[in-house]
């Protein structure tokens, strides 16, 4: 690896809210969003959200490893140093960690390889299916994801991976109302079943904002983000639920928190959060200028819906004669 | 063994007659064999016995030395004294006489030169000198002089001079008596030695007595040498040679002569009595021992006693009284130093007499004696060797005589204990008795002497013969055939068997490669019912050595034990072990295939194995029987193997094994278990080719069943997670035709595959599918979605018609329930969707409009229609579709606006007409705008409040707020979240 997790944290700005949140939770999981692998770069930004473990030692403490599909290697991990995950991946020792280590690594055709073989030892292995299911989903080969995760529902009944692999899969057979529906159960009965479960809840938050439930969205943002050590996409989710609930206050709450991240997402929603609450064009204009200058590449989406919003702010604000600049 | 025992035998008895010749010949010598007349008279002249008491032979050089060194001048001579003459005299008399007896061979040993012989020439002369001296010297002394003229005639006795100095002396008056005597005698003997020629006795008997004052007269040693002499005569005797017959009176003389030894020096006797016995022995050699011419209490030496017993006691043998000859000479052993002579001749008569008798005890008791008390090494060897010859003789005679062995056979154990034989001399002892045994009929004997005869030899060649005598020995008694009785009838007397057997263990322990003995011993322990035992020394024999009938017969009688008895294990031992040797064992008419039994062997013990949940051990056994054979049961073994694989956590390997099994055994009978066993591993072991094929297989023959029912269902899961939608609608399609659905499972089954067919599929198929569904009682939801699919393909065909009909059934449909609002809204978008707007959209030639009016109203009057279709969506209620719908009539008629708006009147008309127009144009256009505005409005509301999907909700929202999720997360577009927990340290 190029650099270590901590010159990237140290590049991106978060080293200290990392050491800060390390420091004083040490069972603390610190979640950021990474690509990782073994010769390509890490990069991730980083929320932190916390798990309360239930009496473990801190030898053998569970935490959460949290993979985005589409996205290069882990969006959340869970203190575990890449030199760990190096010398998990490294073994030729076929386990669950080797498993996880290359889903961390985004090697998810070798993970799925390394799943296999820990099924093709242990048919009864319930991480090789996990790590079956996980890899062929984050390979988009969701039916098949979706089918090992009810072989992982059969003989593991509420699992929370099954359960939120399954949800996963039914939204990608297309915007069926009665697969979007078994999705929101799937993800609810994930969410719920698992005090640490953060991936159903960030899917289960997603979607109910995305179909409209911002209310209810809110909710669960919260409540995920205190399983995550207030990760990004929690309160940022929390933030733009609550926003189009009218709850102007306290989007702006998670708001606050979202953008210490430095987030051009985060004052991409500021803007929107001026315009809609109190059609601050001036303020929107200015966090607009934000998302500009830490999104710097103008070719990337949020840029390029930034510049659009942008230019629609400039011209309202001409016709309010309301440019001051 | 016999002719060993013949050769011995004969060798022996050479032995023993060198012995017997032997011991004719006295030990003892006896006095008067050799003698010497001249010292004899020569004693006679010195009246003492010194000169013939010396036994040594003289040196003559020493002699010599001392006449020189006596006479160191001859020349001196004259002024010596007369005794000094007399000493030198003596001297040169004695040396002289010496080297006489030396020239003359008289005294052995001696040695005389050529030089001394030139000396004695020399001392001849100076004796002549000497004497002149010497007479001159004693003229005055006549008496001396006599002396010394008898010496001087001594020393010659046979010369002419001599002869006449001495019948001068025996008639001289000057000489004194004993000279006078002397001469006398001397004159008198030389007279009858002169007569002993004459044949007549008589006539030396007349001249006797005509002497018979000489012999009155003359003194005591006279009187001896005289019937010596005359004894001599008589007895025919010159010198040392018989001249005649003897005649018996010179026993008298001999007789006499002894008298006269009484008061005779101790020398003079002994040499008298030698003399005696000699003049005896040469007259008379036959004479009787016992016969003695004289008083045996006259001899007093003990050598000469003992020489006179040792001839009585072999007189006393010859005769044939050979106990009182053994008698006589035991004495002899007990009282001289010396033994072994004694008793070689003691041991020679023994054995002369045993010969003669038969009784060898006699000779057996002096042999054990003679050991007893012998001390050196050679001679015990000796001894034993003779008690060795009598055993073998008494041996080879016992053979011959039926009972003799009851005596020789203790006779060589008593051998045995006094000796101290080598162990292979001993075994050479245990067989000869053996044989004695065999002789006598008594063979389990024979057979024991003859295997503790091969426990103690020490050769290797010997302890093989000596044991198969013993186990032919004990085959007899046992009835047990020489040959190999493979497949016969066995021991006539099974109690003898445990002796056999252990003849013939004892007999491998030599012969440890031995087929044949190793078939006998095997079959011996399977007679005694310890097949065990017999298998084990096969099976280890035939480690080294398949080939011969033994090796065959072994091999087969073991193979069919072991299979008879399924003992698995123990065959495919010997099968492996014979198919690498390429034996198939063939007997009883019966041939063995080692191959075909060793994969027998394999499958049996690894079922057996499998049976017991050994599974590994089933997993060595069924992989070589699978491997390396091809025979029955190949399809049961496979399956054994696939489950033991399995059960030992090789699950791949069981699932590879399964399908071989499965793919080359069609017709087995566990064909159909095992398609549904290992598609349950595959299943679990994530292996689907492997899981389609088993599935496939199985429901290729039990598709109806319960069991084939459950497994389809899994397959269609499994088809459809490999994204084979038409696989998976074909498995449905099957199940459905089992016709053991009930109706629900049948309903859903077609509502399964109108999903994938609408999802995945061609809307013909979808179509299809609906009308499937919508003839088995479908749910209103479901009919909904059924005419949704229909709507679908027929709006792509454009068919209003048909389309229309869907609209009437649906709008006969009724619910509240969410998913029937939903998929009627769905399906009314899709509905109005299915009308075609092309014509709507496409744009109007002002040129050749007539009624631009009336055209503008038409294309209004169409987007009227299309708005009220695309509203009916929303008449069910806020749902994504209603959004959709909005969303739709916005961009239709943001589309439709420049269409409308090109639609323009002729400029050139009076205002009259244009202007009620142009207002009429906008007026429908600010309508449309408006519309456009509210559904957008309609639309975000809608989503907003949650009755939208992700796609449409996105569409909406940034439509109308500018609000994006740059990172859709749920959704057909989003990227979902996953987790895995992990455990920190526990790699």
């Amino acid at each position: 690896m190029s650099h270590s997790i901590q010159d990237s944290l140290s590049k991106l700005g978060a080293t200290q809210h990392f050491s800060d949140r390390s420091q004083r939770t040490p069972r603390t999981l610190t979640i950021w969003r990474a690509t990782l692998s073994f010769g390509l770069a890490l990069s991730f930004f980083v929320a932190s959200a916390c798990v309360h473990q239930n009496g473990s030692s801190s030898k053998d403490v569970e935490t959460a490893l949290v993979l985005k599909s589409g996205d290069q290697g882990a969006v959340m991990n869970a203190g575990i140093s890449d030199a760990d995950w190096l010398k998990r991946t490294a073994s030729t020792e076929v386990s669950r960690d080797r498993v996880e280590a290359e889903l961390v690594a985004g090697k998810t055709e070798k993970s799925e390889e390394s799943a296999r073989d820990l099924l093709a030892r242990n048919p009864a292995s319930k991480e090789g299916l996990e790590g079956l299911a996980t890899s062929l989903y984050l390979q988009g080969r969701h039916e098949k994801a979706a089918y090992y995760a009810k072989l992982l529902m059969e003989k593991y009944p509420n699992n929370t991976v099954a359960l939120n692999i399954s949800g996963l899969t039914l939204m990608k057979r297309g915007n069926d109302p009665q697969d979007l529906r078994q999705a929101k159960n799937l993800f609810e009965s994930a969410f719920s079943g698992d005090s640490k479960e953060i991936a159903a809840g960030l899917n289960l938050g997603h979607l109910l904002l995305e179909t409209g439930n911002s209310k209810r969205a809110v909710s669960v943002f919260e409540q995920t983000a205190g399983r995550c050590n207030d990760c990004l996409q929690a309160i940022l989710g929390a933030s733009i639920a609550a926003r189009r609930a009218k709850d102007f206050n306290t989007s702006k709450t998670y708001l606050d928190r979202a953008i210490q991240s430095k987030s051009p997402v985060a004052y991409y929603h500021l803007a929107l959060w001026h315009i809609q609450s109190s059609n601050d064009l001036k303020s929107a204009r200015e966090a607009l200028g934000k998302v500009r200058f830490y999104a710097q590449d103008p070719s990337s989406l949020i840029r390029q819906k930034a510049d659009s919003f942008f230019r629609q702010i400039v011209v309202d604000m001409e016709k309010k004669g309301a440019i001051d600049e | 063994m016999v002719i060993r025992i013949l050769g011995a035998l004969s060798t022996y008895l050479f032995l023993s007659s060198s012995q017997m010749v032997q011991a004719e010949t006295p030990i003892l010598p006896l006095p008067g064999v050799t003698r010497d007349q001249n010292l004899f008279l020569l004693s006679l002249r010195d009246g003492n016995s010194s000169l013939v008491e010396e036994t040594s032979p003289p040196d003559i050089g020493e002699l010599l030395d001392k006449v020189k060194a006596s006479e160191e001048d001859a020349d001196n001579d004259k002024k010596r004294t007369p005794g000094e003459l007399e000493d030198i005299l003596v001297k040169i008399l004695r040396a002289s006489e010496a080297i006489e007896d030396v020239k003359f061979k008289k005294i052995p040993g001696a040695v005389f030169t050529t030089a001394q012989e030139s000396e004695l020439g020399q001392l001849k002369m100076k004796k002549e000198k000497i004497l002149f001296l010497l007479t001159t010297a004693y003229q005055n002394n006549p008496e001396r002089l006599s002396q010394f003229k008898f010496l001087t005639a001594a020393n010659n006795p046979d010369s002419s001079l001599s002869k006449q100095i001495f019948l001068e002396l025996a008639s001289s008056k000057k000489a004194s008596n004993s000279i006078r005597s002397r001469a006398m005698a001397v004159v008198a003997l030389d007279q009858i030695r002169s007569q002993t020629y004459v044949r007549d006795v008589k006539k030396i008997k007349e001249f006797l007595e005509s002497r018979k004052e000489v012999y009155q007269k003359s003194n005591l040693a006279f009187q001896l040498q005289l019937n010596l002499v005359t004894a001599r005569s008589l007895a025919g005797l010159y010198e040392n040679s018989k001249v005649r017959h003897p005649d018996p009176l010179y026993k008298k003389y001999l007789n006499n002569a002894v008298k006269n030894l009484a008061g005779v020096a101790k020398s003079i006797r002994e040499k008298t009595i030698a003399e005696v016995l000699w003049i005896w022995r040469s007259a008379d050699p036959k004479d009787s021992w016992f016969s003695l011419p004289f008083d045996a209490a006259a001899i007093k030496n003990p050598d000469t006693i003992a020489a006179i017993h040792e001839r009585r006691s072999l007189e006393l043998y010859s005769k044939g009284q050979v106990v009182e000859a053994i008698k006589i000479t035991r004495n002899l052993e007990d009282s001289l130093p010396s033994k072994t002579p004694w008793r070689v001749r003691l041991l020679a008569w023994h054995k002369m007499s045993w010969m003669k008798s038969n009784q060898f005890l006699p000779l057996e008791a002096e042999i054990s004696r003679q050991l007893e008390t012998e001390k050196t090494p050679e001679r015990s060897a000796s001894l034993t060797h003779e008690y060795l010859s009598l055993i073998k003789v008494e041996a080879l005679k016992a053979k011959k005589k039926p009972g003799a062995g009851t005596l020789v056979i203790p006779l060589a154990d008593r051998y045995l204990a006094k000796t101290k034989p080598s162990p292979d001399h001993k075994a050479e002892i245990l067989e000869l008795t053996a044989v004695l045994y065999q002789g006598m009929g008594q063979n389990k004997d024979a057979g024991i002497r003859q295997n503790a005869a091969g426990d103690i030899a020490t050769k290797r060649e010997n302890k093989i013969r000596l044991y198969g005598l013993a186990l032919k020995s004990q085959s007899k008694v046992a009835g047990w055939s020489d040959e190999a009785p493979w497949f016969k009838n066995r021991a006539k007397v099974p109690s003898e068997l445990s002796l056999l057997r252990k003849y013939y263990a004892d007999a491998l322990s030599q012969q440890p490669d031995s087929w044949n003995l190793s078939a006998h011993s095997g079959l011996i322990a399977m007679a005694q019912n310890e097949p065990i035992v017999a298998f084990k020394l096969w099976n280890q024999l035939l480690q080294k050595n398949t080939s011969g009938v033994h090796a065959n017969n072994a091999a087969w009688i073991m193979l069919t034990t072991y299979q008879n008895a399924k003992q698995w294990e123990d065959l495919e031992g010997l099968a492996r072990l014979l198919v690498k040797a390429r034996l198939n064992p063939k007997a009883q008419g019966k041939n063995l295939s080692s191959s075909d039994l060793l994969a027998l062997a394999l499958y049996e013990s690894g079922s057996a194995a499998f049976a017991s949940s050994n599974f590994q051990k089933a997993i060595l056994k069924l992989t070589e029987y699978v491997d390396a054979f091809a025979k029955p049961n190949e399809d049961h073994a496979l399956w054994l193997l696939s489950m033991s694989l399995h059960n030992t956590s090789r699950y791949i390997d069981a699932i590879v094994r399964a399908h071989d099994m499965t793919k080359r055994f069609p017709t087995s009978k566990e064909w159909l278990i095992a398609n549904a066993t290992a598609f349950q591993w595959s299943e679990d072991a994530a292996q689907e080719p492997y899981s389609l094929i088993f599935a496939s297989n199985y429901l290729s023959r039990d598709g109806k069943s319960d069991k084939g029912l459950a497994l389809r269902r899994r397959l269609i899961q499994l088809l459809i997670g490999l994204e084979r939608y038409g696989l998976a609608i074909a498995r449905i399609k099957e199940h459905q035709q089992t016709l053991r659905l009930s109706k629900q499972e049948d309903l859903d089954s077609s509502y399964q595959i109108l999903y994938l067919e609408g999802h995945y599929g061609k809307s013909s198929s979808a179509f299809a599918a609906a009308e499937t569904v919508l003839r088995k009682n479908p749910s209103n939801w479901q009919k909904a979605d059924a005419f949704g699919a229909k709507a679908k393909y027929l709006g792509e065909r454009n068919d209003l018609s048909g389309i229309s009909k869907l609209e009437a059934q649906l709008a006969a449909l009724s619910g509240d329930d969410y998913l029937f609002i939903q998929k009627s809204a769905q399906m009314r978008l899709t509905l109005a969707k299915a009308m075609s707007i092309q014509a709507m959209l496409s744009g109007v030639n002002n040129i050749s409009l007539k009624d631009p009016k009336a055209a503008l109203k038409a294309k209004i009057d169409e987007f009227s229609v299309y708005e009220r279709r695309m509203k009916t969506v929303c008449d069910l209620g806020p749902t994504a579709y209603c959004a959709l719908a909005l969303i739709t009539i916005s961009n239709t008629g943001a589309e439709f606006l420049p269409v409308l708006n090109e639609i323009n009147i002729n400029p050139t008309l009076g205002d009259e007409e244009t202007v009620p127009y142009n207002t009429y144009k906008k007026s429908a256009m600010d309508r449309i705008s408006a519309l456009m505005t509210n559904s957008e409005k309609k639309a975000y509301d809608i989503v907003i409040d949650g009755e939208s999907d992700p796609t449409t909700a996105l569409d909406v929202i940034w439509r109308t707020s500018n609000d994006w999720n740059f990172e859709p997360v749920t959704g057909s577009e989003g990227k979902g979240y996953v987790q895995l927990q992990i455990t920190k340290g526990a790699n």
